[in-house]
C-alpha cells in the first residue's frame, strides 16, 4: 500500500473505531438515563435518542472501523492473520459489528414503545436492563480492542511465522 | 497501524516454535467465560420475548 493511501487509511480506522467508543459511551449514559429516571418525558427522550445514535453514528462507526480494519490488515504487513493481538481484534469487532446489528431491533422496538408512551410492561423492563448490559460490554470490548491497538502485544501466529519464513526464503 | 516490526523470537536460534503466548491463552479463556456469561444472561430471560 503507498504511503499516503496507508496513512488515509490509518487515519479512517482510528477514527472509526475511537468514534465508536464515543459513540457506545453516549448509548450507555442514555440506556441508564432511560432505565433509572422517574421522569417519563426524560425516559421517552433518551429512548429516541438512543435509536438515532444507533443508526446515524454507531452502526456506520463500527461498519466502517471494521471494513478499514479489513483494510489495514490486508494492505500492510501486519497481515489479518499474522499477529495474535490482530486476529483477537478482529475476532472482536465483528463479532460486536454482528450483536450490535442483531440490536439494532430491539432498540428500534424500545424506541416505539417511547413514542407511544408504554414503557411499563415486564416484557419492556427486561428489555430496558439488557440494552444497559449490552451497552456496557460494548464498552468493555471498545476498550480492549483500543488497548490491543495501542499496545500492540509481541506473539506472532504459526501461519504468522511460516508467511514470513517463506517471505524471507523468496527474498534470499 | 504502520508497517509490522521485525518479532525478535523469529531472530531465535533454531527452529523452535515458541507456542503460544500466556496472554492470549488468559485472554482467550477470560473471553470464552464473558461471552458464554453474555449468552446466558440473554438465554435467561433478561431480553424481551422472541428476542
Amino acid at each position: 500500500m503507498r504511503p499516503l493511501v496507508r496513512k488515509l487509511a490509518l487515519t479512517t480506522h482510528v477514527t472509526s473505531s475511537v468514534g465508536w467508543l464515543g459513540a457506545v459511551a453516549a448509548f450507555f449514559a442514555l440506556a441508564v438515563t432511560g432505565l433509572t429516571t422517574d421522569d417519563l418525558a426524560m425516559a421517552r427522550g433518551a429512548y429516541l435518542a438512543m435509536e438515532l445514535v444507533a443508526w446515524a453514528i454507531i452502526v456506520p462507526f463500527g461498519l466502517a472501523s471494521l471494513l478499514s480494519g479489513l483494510i489495514q490488515g490486508l494492505g500492510t504487513s501486519w497481515g489479518l492473520f499474522r499477529h495474535y493481538w490482530v486476529v483477537i481484534k478482529l475476532v472482536l469487532t465483528v463479532l460486536a459489528t454482528a450483536i450490535l446489528l442483531l440490536h439494532m431491533h430491539p432498540i428500534g422496538h424500545l424506541a416505539r414503545a417511547a413514542e407511544e408512551a408504554r414503557l411499563s410492561g415486564g416484557e419492556l423492563a427486561g428489555l430496558r436492563i439488557q440494552l444497559v448490559a449490552d451497552a456496557g460490554a460494548a464498552l468493555l470490548v471498545l476498550a480492549v480492542n483500543t488497548a490491543l491497538s495501542v499496545l500492540k502485544p509481541r506473539g506472532m501466529t504459526r501461519y504468522g511465522r511460516r508467511k514470513l519464513r517463506e517471505e524471507r526464503g523468496a527474498a534470499q | 497501524m504502520a508497517e509490522a516490526p521485525r518479532d525478535p523470537e523469529l531472530d531465535r536460534p533454531g527452529d523452535a516454535d515458541p507456542g503460544t503466548p500466556r496472554w492470549v491463552i488468559v485472554f482467550g479463556v477470560v473471553g470464552v467465560v464473558l461471552f458464554l456469561a453474555f449468552i446466558v444472561l440473554h438465554l435467561a430471560g433478561l431480553g424481551p420475548r422472541g428476542h
